[in-house]
């Protein structure tokens, strides 16, 4: 798995821009991701969803999909489930769990299974969104 | 009252109708007595007559004394009576202190069935006085002879019927003791079930009081977390972002500065409508009845107002009303439809409260009413304070909500 991301990351440095997903049900925070990802360099924003119902739908049929901000608390499924779900389904996407939640208020095996790490909503910057990528994939 | 406990009404009738037969028993044997001494021109005769007459007089005041729940009263009345014609027979007749025993027991038995052990005390020390007069008056006395007017049958006859009907007259009294054990077992045991009803109705209501403070915090989390929270957050990632924009000198687009304003407008709405449902500060700046106006300024249905100036509320008591008033012109907004308009009455009643939500909108099933968790709320809030408050409603009929809050200065004496 390592090494596919890390293929992956190699081709995306190079030449296409990161592919981005945000699931979130409220809608400020769609448009403050949207503006951060933009400002990104070598990041772009590839699609929305606003339930746990829409991601695992957009994302079982995107293959382009390179990392996902995925919000904890969702109307439907959590986006613990959705990431769970994601993994199973053999899913290669790098997920990202958000939340106002504090992480200690977070289930503990929250980021065990097909969650590569967390980032509280209020940190999300150019740099942040380049550091958990980075860390996904090894690069130090 | 002294001394006893009280009885109920039907036990007093009981009481008062076996006096009744005593007295009317006494008048007879006065009538009898006197109606043999004409017969045998016997003066003595006439003086016992007149004796148990005085005696059946004496006992009168057993009745109003009776009426008046004095059951102690009542039973001296009767023993001062009873015991008296005891003493006046023996006194003229000695030969019949055997039959005048029963005179003396008679009282000491309805004392033992309807008297405290301290009354029966005093009551069983007069009979003991009584009980030693009679067997002086019995043994010593040189009598009249008056007896001797009539044939030694007649007065023997007389004297065996004498103790026949005592039988009777003691048997009726303890069968109505027995009547009244019984309906004061009666009523105790319907006060108790009354009791362990209001108990669990007060530990029901008391269980739905911290649901429903529990159930208006997850509320609360939950628009803090979706609505100010999530503005609030957005607002910081973009602020952020502006910054580290304007420091590389990339140029900030105007409408994400706008975006950044509309978020925080946004977030201070937020925050507004928060407050004022965790407490409004126009009830405590301003008072109820402006508070009730704002309320009603702000429903989408016409809501007419009628505060009669007299009406003065503690703060629960306004905030109460308050609530209820807000809950119930939510549900008017929710449920009773578009053309609905509704009329909120306060008004003093019997120097307490009464208050009123009425709407003239399409009503509901009155059978859900009871399963509203905002009309038990309502209900809840009402009896904390002693008031009372209901619901009425059936479709096309619009709905009722009557709420009353007692007097303070009584409710907090009854309490």
């Amino acid at each position: 798995m390592t090494d596919r991301m890390a293929t992956v990351h190699a081709t995306a440095d190079v030449t296409v821009p990161i592919s981005v997903f945000v699931v979130d049900d409220h809608p400020a925070f769609l448009r403050t991701a949207a503006f951060v990802i933009d400002a990104t360099p070598g990041f772009a924003l590839a699609g929305t969803a606003v339930s746990g119902t829409e991601a695992l739908d957009s994302l079982t049929v995107r293959s382009d999909i390179n990392l996902v901000l995925l919000d904890v608390h969702l109307p439907d499924l959590s986006g613990i489930e959705v990431a769970r779900r994601r993994a199973e389904a053999g899913g290669t996407e790098v997920v990202i769990l958000m939340s106002t939640t504090d992480r200690a208020d977070l289930p503990g095996d929250a980021l065990d299974r097909g969650v590569a790490g967390f980032l509280p909503k209020e940190l999300l910057t150019t740099q942040a969104l380049r550091a958990v990528w980075d860390d996904a994939n090894g690069v130090s | 009252m002294t001394g006893s406990a009280g009885l109920e009404r039907e036990s007093l009738a009981d009481l008062r109708a076996q006096f009744r037969t005593e007295q009317i028993a006494s008048w007879i044997a006065a009538a009898g007595v006197l109606f043999l001494a004409l017969v045998y021109g016997e003066p003595w005769g006439a003086v016992l007559a007149v004796g148990i007459g005085l005696m059946a007089i004496v006992r009168l005041p057993a009745f109003p004394a009776v009426d008046r729940n004095d059951v102690v009263g009542a039973m001296w009345w009767e023993a001062t009576g009873t015991w008296g014609i005891a003493l006046i027979v023996v006194t003229l007749i000695p030969a019949a202190l055997p039959m005048m025993v029963i005179n003396l027991i008679g009282p000491l038995v309805s004392g033992a069935l309807f008297l405290d052990a301290r009354q029966l005390r005093r009551l069983v020390s007069a009979g003991v006085v009584v009980a030693v007069a009679l067997g002086v008056l019995g043994f010593r006395s040189e009598g009249t002879g008056v007896e001797d007017a009539v044939p030694e049958w007649l007065f023997q006859v007389i004297m065996i019927v004498y103790l026949a009907l005592h039988v009777v007259v003691m048997s009726a009294l303890v069968g109505v003791a027995n009547r009244v054990r019984l309906a004061t077992l009666d009523a105790a045991v319907a006060a108790n079930e009354a009791l362990m009803r209001a108990d669990a109705d007060l530990r029901e209501s008391r269980r739905r009081v911290i649901s429903a403070g529990d159930q208006e915090r997850v509320r609360l989390e939950r628009n803090i977390h979706d609505g100010a929270q999530q503005r609030l957050v957005a607002l910081a990632v973009q602020l952020q972002l502006t910054s580290q924009l304007a420091r590389n000198g990339t140029p900030v687009k105007p409408e994400q500065l706008d975006a950044m304003h509309s978020e925080s407008r946004e977030a201070i709405d937020d925050l507004r409508e928060l407050a004022r449902g965790i407490y409004p500060s126009v009830l405590t700046e301003r008072g109820l009845e402006d508070a009730l106006r704002s309320v009603a300024r702000r429903s989408p249905n016409p809501v007419e107002i009628t505060y009669d100036r007299a009406v003065e509320t503690c703060p629960e008591e306004a905030a109460a009303i308050y609530f209820i008033c807000l809950e119930a012109l939510q549900n008017v907004a929710k449920h009773a439809g578009p053309d609905a308009t509704a009329q909120v009455t306060l008004s003093v009643r019997d120097r307490g409260l009464a208050v009123s939500i009425i709407d003239d909108g399409v009503g509901c099933d009155p059978t859900a009413i009871g399963r509203s968790r905002g009309v038990l709320n309502m209900i809840d809030r009402a009896s904390a304070l002693g008031g009372e408050l209901t619901v009425d409603s059936a479709p096309d009929r619009g709905t009722r909500i009557s709420m009353v809050l007692p007097d303070r200065s009584t409710a907090n004496v009854d309490a």
